[in-house]
Order: C-alpha cells, then structure tokens, then sequence
C-alpha cells in the first residue's frame, strides 16, 4: 500500500513538473515574458513557488506537506486545493455512488436472464443492445439528450444545468430533496450506461459458470423452482466475479464524470480538474490527481475485504 | 513439474506446438487458423462487424482517392498525370501546381479527361456559399458552418480516428508485451518492479491522465494523443502476457526447449510469447473501439485532435456547437453514425475472436 502511495505521488509529481509548458507563464496568464517588468514578477514567482530548486527537492517538500494533508494552494485562485477539492468531492461520490447503483441495478438481473436463456433471441438481442449502449460517446448522447429532451428546440423534459432548480431556496425539504434527484437522473443514466456492458458479461459469465456446479443441479434435483435455484443459490456465488469488476470502475467512472459533470454542469471534481486543466493550475492538478487514484485504491481496500466477507475461503492474516 | 501440468495442455490456446518440425508445424497453424475461423464465423453478426471495419479500414487507406478537389488521373494538353497525393499542392508537378479545381473544366480541350474521386471535395475546402446546406445530391451528406464537405470530412475523420486507434493501440500492446513478458519469465526483482508498475497505473483514473498530459502539453498534436493513450494503455497487456506466461514456463515443453538448449530469448519469443499471444488480440480490438473513444472525448473537452484536422470526435464537437443553434441534424448524425459503427463493430469482433480463440467453450 505504501509503495503504492509513494508510486502515486511520484508519477502525479513528475508528470506534471515533466511536461513541457511553463508553469509561471501560465499562472500569470500567458505571454509574459519578454516584458521586462514582468520578467522581474516572474522571477519573485518562480522565488516564491521555489521553481528553480531541483526536481526532487520540490517532491520532497510537496510530499512532506502532503503527509500533512496540506496540499497547498491553487495559483490560479489563491484558496487551498484541498478546500477546494473537499468542496467538490462529496458531488463527485455521489454522483459516481448513483451511477454504480443504477449500473448493478439494471446490469446484474440482464446478466442473470442472459445467463439463464444462454444463446436465446433474448440473450443476443440484450447483449447488442448493452454493446451499442457501450459504443456510443457519452458526450454525444448527452449532447443529443440535451439537444432533443432539453428544452432547446424539441420537447423540454429534462432540466440540463447544474443540480438545483432557481428557485431551490424556498422549496421544502422533500421539494428540496425531488428536485435534486430531477436533476440529477440524466446525468446519472449517462455515466452510468457505459459499464451495463461489462457488468452485466461479467454477470453473465460468473452465472453460466456456477450454474454448470453439481450444487446447483443438486438444488434443481431436490425439487426447488427454477427461481430459488437462480436467485437463491446460483446468484450468491456468480456475484464474486462481479467484485472484482468494482475496482476497475472506480476509475473508469471518476473519469466519466468530467465530462458528464462539463455537460451539465455539475459542480463536482470532474469540472474542477477541467477547470485546473484549462487554467493549467498545477498544485490543483497534482491535489485532484492524487484525491483521485486515493479514492481508487479506497475502492480496491473495500473490495478486497469483501472478497473475504463474501467467501468463506478467502482470509487475510491468521485463521 | 507442477501438478497441474497433466491437464493443462488442454486448456492451451491456439497453436501449441505439440511437434516442433517445420512442415507439420506450419500445417498444424494453417488449420488451427482455419478453425478459429470456422469458430468467429458461426456468428453471422460476427462477419458483418468484420466486414464494416475492413470497410472503414479501406476509406482511410484510400481517403485520398474517395474525396479530394483534384483528380486522380488528369490527361492535359496530351499528357497524363496520376496525382497520388492529392491533398497537398507541393507533391504536384510544377507545371500543375497553379491549377484551379474550380476553373479545371474551362481549361480542358476535347480530347481532354479527368478521373475524379467520389467526392470532388476536400476535407478543408471552404465553400462559404453553401454554408450549413442540408443533404442534397451536390453534397450527399451536407456542409457544415463554413461550407466544408460533411462526407468528405468524415472519409479524412477516418484515417484519424483510425490512425490514433492503431498507433496508440499498437504501442501499447508492445509497452505491455516486453514488460509482462520480462516480468512473467524472470521474476524475482523485475516482477516486484512491473507489478508495482502496473498497480500504480491501476489506480490512475485513465481519462484523468491522458486529460492531464494533453493539458499541460503546449500545442497539442495528433502524435501526442497517441503517444499518451499508448503510454497509459499497457497494463492490461502487460498483466495478461504476465499471467499467461507465468502459467506457460512451468509447461514440460519449456523444459524440453531449455534441455535442448534453446536460450532464454529463443524460448520467450518463439514459443511462450506465439503461445500466450491469443488473448492480447482480444485485448488490442476492445482497446481500438476504446482509443477511438478517447479521441473523440478528448476532442470534445478542446484537448484532442487540434482543427481544422478532421477527426469524428472533432466533428461531432463543431456539430454540437452549430445543432443547438441552427438544428443542423446531418452534422451530428453522420459523424455519430461512423463513430458508432466502428466502435460498435471492433466491439464485436473482439468478442467473437474472444469466443473463438477460446477452446474451452463448447464447439457445437
């Protein structure tokens, strides 16, 4: 875990500091620098950011504030990246939280039905389905929903900017509440539709592989229905593959959301690293980037540890 | 030998060299190709999604023959010139150079002709008179906001888009076989280092990444895009070359190459690579469909394919700009459709290849 972190501030730190573009010109707002004047602030700014020490004295003092939690503060405005980022967050993870449900809410029973009908008309008309839902951009769907369902020049049945109605102040707290989840169901559906696919081949794949176990024809044998055999039996087992496809849409799904919170304008950490990147304001950057693979590795802790919740054979440390 | 060695065989992919002398080697590859063909075809939808990529793959070959302002073969003042480069003034003869597409008819005697593509347009040609036209028959799919060619955009959008797919895909794929393989042979230091590699990458939100890279870089191009998409992609390959070869080392026939001499270098690349390769194809056509994807969203946040360079996620962004206003459909649907088709058909073929190239599941 530890090697990992460092591995993470490291590639963060040197990814940026590494690639070409001048951090000073563009925190002071672009061609800059055959002023005399201003060469005089830049060198005061390069000073004062401590630019000019060698590149690894700069990690080591960017992580030793880290290990404090302080991530420093953005150059573009002046406030601490990590209010910033704590600001953000809790929108991202709710958004990304939702997603995840709406995907394991609809992905797993298609897996299952799949599964259960392999090779059926049924079967191959969901897996195409879930495939062109896979192939098309979300940005395009989510232009086009925004275009054709927005209010723009067709029908008006989804709002389209930000998370709260104009008038959010005076609603009640359920009016609060509907409103929020108004607004938020398009941009949910659109991070989300994506990954149907690959949850519900993954479903699909750990049932067709638990429903062949002798368990199973055990379970049909004693007389049970076909339901409580799939449901009951089969679908506690098939769901260990689907743990392992957790840690992996994590990030696929933090990545998602700049562009669907750009879309709609959501004010979570996706538009924030969008806003850094066009700003290029580089300790926001580094703060979101590493907040980010943080929370992937969160993601991959809870999966382990429910891994062994789940089966009894695996354990971690003594028996 | 390890225990599971007697039953392993079985479950070898493709091509296992159960006799290692040239002729009945070949032979045996031949058929082995032959049944994973039969196996890819069984699925109709299979063989159309092949057919619609080898299609695409052909209009970026020949987006240069297919839409352009100049001919192909132009037969003037009783010579014949082939202009293979049709896009770029430069590459023409001299005496060609200051010819005007435009004005090419008056030019032309009786006895002159003209070979013209399919579309006589090209991808940059401004035509400010027929600004957002819809479909017609002088511009099979419409223009766009400053009278270019939507078909012929689309027809150079695919040498793009499919040219980044390739590139990146295939850099990362040789990223990721060098390092799986080193890693999964020799273990040990080398492992403990590609692993911890890997696991960093891991945990990196991808698009993040690539979004940074292309942010700081000063005046993105076409070549970074790949190259960053390249550098991020390789885990996978390197984890599932790593798998498949710490599982093929221990095989008796590895044995039998190390008694008979074979070095290390001759054993990873002649055998355990060609035998744990199946998977990686897989892996590269999934990663195609996925890098066109890329692209595209990169396009759309302003830090992709700089314009005017046509790419479908740069169409599909200047589509988005003009639809709203002016409710241009034909500059959202036809890129969207191109875009769809062949993220959808690589999808397709990763799929049926995956089922093919897997001798496990029965072959009814």
């Amino acid at each position: 875990m530890v090697p990992t972190l460092l591995g993470i501030t490291f590639v963060t730190f040197m990814l940026v500091h590494l690639a070409p573009g001048d951090p000073v010109s563009a925190a002071m707002g672009g061609d800059l620098r055959a002023d005399a004047v201003s060469s005089q602030a830049i060198e005061h700014f390069r000073k004062e950011m401590h630019l000019d020490d060698p590149l690894l004295v700069q990690y080591a003092r960017w992580l030793g504030k880290l290990a404090s939690l302080d991530l420093g503060t953005s150059w573009r405005t002046g406030r601490g990246v990590g209010e910033q980022i704590a600001e953000r967050l809790p929108v991202t993870v709710a958004l990304g939280g939702s997603a995840m449900v709406f995907v394991y809410l609809i992905g797993i029973p298609l897996g299952v039905a799949s599964a259960v009908r392999r090779g059926s008309l049924g079967d191959r008309f969901t897996t195409l389905v879930l495939f062109v839902l896979y192939s098309l951009p979300s940005f395009w769907v989510g232009t086009l929903a925004i275009l054709l369902l927005g209010g723009g020049r067709y029908l008006d049945w989804i709002p389209v900017q930000g998370l709260r109605s104009p008038g959010w102040e005076s609603l009640s707290t359920m009016g609060r509440a509907r409103d929020l989840v108004w607004h938020a169901v398009t941009p949910v559906v659109m991070l989300g539709y994506a990954s149907l696919a690959s949850v519900s081949r993954y479903m699909r794949t750990g049932m067709l592989d638990v429903i062949r176990q002798d368990y199973v024809r055990t379970a049909r044998a004693k007389g049970l229905s076909e339901r409580v055999v799939v449901y009951k039996h089969a679908l506690r087992n098939s769901l260990i593959p689907i743990l392992s496809h957790l840690g992996t849409m994590v990030p696929f799904l933090l990545g998602g959301t700049v562009i669907v919170e750009r879309i709609f304008g959501i004010p979570g950490m996706g538009l924030l690293m969008f806003e850094a990147i066009l700003a290029r304001d580089y300790s926001l950057i580094m703060g979101i980037t590493t907040a980010t693979a943080m929370l992937t590795m969160l993601a991959l802790l809870v999966t382990d540890l429910l891994y062994a919740a789940v089966d009894p054979r695996i354990s971690y440390g003594k028996k | 030998m390890r225990s599971g060695a007697q039953t392993a065989p079985r479950e070898q992919p493709a091509g296992t060299p159960v006799d290692p002398t040239p002729a009945t080697r070949s032979s045996r590859q031949a058929s082995q190709a032959r049944l994973i063909w039969r196996r890819f075809a069984r699925g109709r939808l299979n063989v159309v999604a092949l057919g619609v990529v080898v299609l695409f793959a052909l209009l970026a070959l020949f987006a240069d023959f297919l839409a352009a302002d100049m001919p192909i073969v132009l037969h003037l003042d009783g010579e014949t010139h082939v202009l293979p480069n049709l896009a770029s003034t430069s590459s023409r003869p001299t005496e060609l150079r200051r010819l005007d597409p435009e004005g090419l008819w008056e030019e032309m005697d009786p006895d002159d002709w003209a070979l013209f593509p399919l579309v006589r347009r090209g991808p940059n040609d401004v035509d400010l008179l027929a600004r957002l036209e819809s479909p017609s028959s002088r511009h099979w799919l419409g223009t766009d906001a400053i009278g270019r060619d939507v078909l012929a955009r689309i027809v150079h959008g695919t040498r793009i888009s499919l040219s980044v797919g390739v590139i990146a895909v295939g850099l990362y794929v040789l990223i990721g076989i060098v390092l799986g393989a080193l890693a999964g042979f020799y273990g040990g230091k080398i492992d403990l280092v590609v692993s911890r590699l890997i696991e960093v990458k891991m945990v990196f939100p991808t698009f993040f990444l690539i979004l940074t890279i292309m942010g700081i870089v000063e005046r993105p191009t076409i070549w970074h895009l790949m190259v960053v998409i390249g550098f991020t992609g390789w885990p996978g390959v390197a984890r599932l070359i790593r798998g498949e070869i710490l599982r093929v080392r221990e095989l008796d026939y590895v044995a039998a190459i190390r008694a008979l001499g074979g070095s290390d270098a001759r054993i990873v690349l002649r055998h355990v690579i060609p035998n744990s390769i199946a998977p990686v194809f897989v892996a590269a056509t999934f990663g195609l469909a996925g890098a066109i994807l890329t692209e595209s969203a990169l396009s759309f946040l302003g830090f992709g394919t700089p314009p005017p360079t046509a790419s479908w996620g740069e169409l599909l962004t200047q589509a988005y700009e003009h639809a709203v206003t002016s409710g241009a459909w034909w500059l959202t649907v036809f890129p969207g459709a191109a875009l769809f088709l062949t993220v959808t058909s690589f999808n397709l073929v990763g799929e049926g290849l995956r089922d093919a190239l897997d001798p496990r599941l029965p072959s009814k």
